[in-house]
């Protein structure tokens, strides 16, 4: 009698908790009255406000990145170039570790009211941030007539819209909502890096084409049998990068059809490069044993040619071999490369001083030669047409023969050649999702564990869950 | 006809009994140290089964050492994996064919790392927060097990099912919830409000308390009356008698509170937004990175070797009062 009576208000405990916690998943009111419609996001800076004295208005801004210690340190140096300038802003800055960890903090501060007043980015973390309402448009920014772009005298402070790469600006420009809601500050993209020593010897042609690709591939076979002649480091941005070249759908950011890539052209496509594989030409990451870096790969002489991102391309440097470097191969003469690497977004919680410093910042962090600066530090490519220009680009690079710098430098040498290549993808609740799910398409696929219906199938269903949570 | 009864009964004539105790055999003293006593159970010999019990409890030996060697190296792998990582070059960690001792051993990653990594504010950091949340969670557990062991009041099954409840619900489910609450207090302001929010929503561990209550239910009624009839108060008779009998269970508490705190990673991840209030398991995680922001885990590993092995003296030199506080808090009550 006693175990019975004692039981009930267990249960209810349990109920209540249960109800409680429930109660707690939802979002506090602080986020809902944040959720506001697409109309607030033209909201107007206080310009007129501001006009003529930018340097009276005191304001402390957060940055939050993932920055190591050298990088944090010649953010520092450019912090002080700022406060030179302007030393009525206070900037504080903090890593956040990396960006999965970054994502994280942000998606638990947009609730708690915490944000920082600007961050890195990747488009899909501020496609999710702008589904709570947290990103401030800068269009308002970029085009006022007191501090937007192209108003300085001297342009390399603060270049127009037009000194941007077009790629990496448009980017910013890819989500739901009309508007610029990142800003590029250290982008990178892939290109193909090859055996030089051993494509001299055997007087191979470089491929611009993936026919061409495929030729050589199959005359490096016949010469060196137990090779595999080519890599694509990541089997997602191949299968992204394929889709763009042959225009084939992928992803759009109609809400009704997000996820376009479950065709019949793109299965043709994972058939063909099914076919390359099996016949010994091709690998990928994820179909590598160990899920091997093809530029490990390539460094270790497994290949002759291997595509990965500019931002890794110290891990293309073998001491073994000349390192040549290539575009991406194209199909059928398209000009289509994946643009990649950390933007900035702003966050609208922060007061109008704030953001009106945050958007001075990143003017000066980006202009012609902070962004060459940032560049040669970081092994990525500078945001602007104009930095590739600057000495700090060029003539006053440190290149030890011999060396991975030598390479990064054929890599920076190179970049500008292909400036107007560049691609983004749409962002939305779920595109980070479709990406990885491509790429499980193709590792699963080439190593025979999934048929190419089935494949696509699973991605498709998993993308669609993914998008509804 | 005659019927002969004798014979028909097979009975022997007394002049034949005569003659059978005239041959019956005279017995002779027998040797018995020549003699062997043969026993056979299952057609084995008392030897035979010697030997095969011997034979049984070295496959059994064998059989039991082998499985905690592959479980002991299950549990070493990682261990080691992360010694010959933080011994390795990069380029070795990044080989498509993994080798189990490096090939060069890179003896700098230990001096580098002292360059790249802030022991100190870390240690100090880990340190403050894990002492003051394992006291503040000592005092908590000490006087809710008190109350919920010793005193009569309504509703205290209630409540401590209550209590109970809560642990069915996952930490993580938390996370935000507890955020937004030390956001609205305003903690995440500076250095004293990080840290208030890593010690302060830690002071409540629904299990130890659970075990200390426990535990002192063990503790018998009698003490308690005599106490009463010397005159102590529920205070005294707690830290005089209670506290002192259940010291192994405390240090025990103390000692998992603290470990538990030198391993927290999500929740000050969460909160400590600046380099300087990091804890030491943040710390190892964001400290070492390339300039192009890939991970660089020979001096991650490094670092992590030096920041584990604390824990591991910890756990060797004080394992005796933690199995035992464990052991004693006993699941009777």
């Amino acid at each position: 009698m006693k175990n019975q009576k004692s039981r009930f208000p267990s249960l209810l405990v349990v109920s209540l908790i249960g109800v409680l916690a429930l109660v707690g998943c939802n979002p506090s009111g602080d986020s809902s009255s944040d959720t506001t419609s697409g109309s607030s996001y033209s909201e107007e800076p206080p310009i007129n406000e501001y006009e003529g004295n930018l340097l009276e208005h005191e304001a402390s801004i957060t940055f939050w990145h993932t920055m190591g210690a050298a990088n944090r340190a010649v953010l520092d140096q450019m912090i002080t170039g700022f406060n030179a300038i302007y030393p009525n802003i206070t900037i504080t800055h903090a890593s956040q570790g990396g960006y999965d960890a970054l994502r994280d903090k942000v998606s638990a501060a947009i609730p708690a009211g915490t944000t920082p007043t600007m961050a890195y980015c990747y488009p899909d973390h501020v496609a999710d941030y702008m589904s709570a309402g947290a990103i401030q448009n800068l269009n308002p920014y970029i085009n006022s007539t007191i501090f937007g772009l192209g108003l300085e005298d001297d342009p390399t402070l603060a270049g127009p819209v037009s000194d941007f790469i077009p790629g990496y600006w448009q980017e910013g420009r890819e989500y739901m909502t009309p508007g610029t809601y990142s800003v590029p500050f250290s982008k990178s993209t892939e290109l193909m890096f090859y055996n030089k020593t051993f494509f001299d010897a055997h007087s191979l042609t470089v491929p611009t084409s993936w026919e061409q690709l495929i030729a050589v591939a199959r005359q490096i076979k016949t010469i060196d049998p137990s090779s595999t002649p080519f890599g694509y480091d990541s089997d997602a941005n191949w299968f992204i990068t394929l889709c763009e070249q042959m225009g084939i759908p992928y992803t759009s950011l109609n809400a009704d059809e997000h996820f376009l890539f479950n065709n019949d052209q793109a299965k043709d496509m994972v058939e063909m490069i099914k076919g390359w594989y099996d016949e010994g030409l091709i690998t990928t990451q994820g179909s590598s044993p160990n899920n091997a870096y093809t530029s490990t790969q390539f460094t270790e002489g497994k290949l002759y040619m291997t595509v990965g991102s500019t931002g890794g391309t110290r891990y293309n440097f073998s001491t073994n071999f000349e390192v040549g470097v290539a575009a991406v191969p194209q199909y059928q003469g398209s000009t289509k490369i994946i643009s990649q690497g950390p933007s900035i977004t702003v966050f609208k919680r922060a007061t109008d001083a704030e953001k009106i410093a945050a958007w001075l910042f990143y003017k000066w962090i980006s202009n012609t030669r902070n962004s060459a600066v940032y560049s040669v530090l970081s092994g990525y490519n500078p945001v602007r047409s104009s930095s590739f220009e600057t000495d700090v680009y060029t003539t006053n690079r440190v290149v030890t023969p011999g060396t991975e710098s030598e390479l990064i430098a054929d890599v920076a040498a190179f970049v500008p050649a292909i400036e107007d290549w560049y691609f983004v993808s749409p962002a939305f609740k779920g595109s980070s999702t479709a990406r990885e799910e491509v790429g499980g398409i193709l590792a699963n696929v080439l190593l025979g564990l999934k048929s190419i219906d089935d494949a696509f199938y699973d991605a498709l269903v998993a993308c669609v869950f993914s998008s509804e949570e | 006809m005659k019927f002969d009864l004798r014979k028909m009964l097979n009975l022997k004539s007394s002049s034949e009994r005569a003659d059978a105790r005239r041959e019956r055999p005279q017995y002779k003293s027998i040797d018995t140290k020549s003699m062997t006593l043969v026993l056979k159970e299952g057609g084995l010999t008392a030897v035979q089964m010697e030997t095969l019990q011997k034979i049984m409890k070295v496959i059994s030996m064998v059989l039991i050492y082998a499985f905690l060697a592959v479980m002991a190296v299950i549990i070493l792998l990682p261990f080691y994996w992360m010694i010959i990582t933080s011994l390795k070059t990069n380029t070795e960690i990044r080989a498509s064919q993994q080798t189990f001792w490096p090939e060069v051993v890179m003896w700098s990653n230990y001096v580098d790392v002292f360059d790249r990594f802030d022991f100190a504010t870390y240690l100090v950091n880990t340190l403050v927060v894990g002492i003051l949340s394992t006291i503040g969670t000592l005092f908590t557990t000490i006087f809710a097990a008190f109350a919920f062991a010793r005193l009569q009041f309504k509703g205290k099954n209630f409540l401590f099912t209550l209590l109970l409840a809560t642990m069915m619900i996952p930490g993580e489910m938390m996370v935000i919830t507890n955020y937004i609450t030390v956001a609205n207090f305003g903690w995440l302001k500076d250095q004293t409000g990080v840290f208030a929010a890593m010690i302060v929503p830690f002071w409540i561990s629904v299990f130890y308390i659970y075990l200390l209550r426990q535990n002192f239910l063990q503790i018998p009624n009698e003490l308690y009356l005599a106490s009463k009839v010397d005159g102590k108060t529920d205070w005294n008779y707690l830290w005089k008698v209670m506290v002192p009998l259940s010291m192994p269970t405390l240090i025990s508490i103390f000692i998992l509170k603290l470990m538990g705190a030198w391993n927290s990673f999500v929740w000050p991840n969460l909160v400590a937004d600046k380099q300087e209030y990091r804890l030491i398991t943040n710390g190892l995680r964001s400290s070492f990175s390339t300039t192009a922001g890939e991970p660089e885990y020979a001096l991650q590993m490094a670092a992590t070797v030096l920041v584990t092995v604390p824990l591991l003296l910890l756990f060797i030199f004080f394992r005796k009062y933690i199995m035992k506080g464990v052991g004693r808090a006993g699941i009777k009550g």
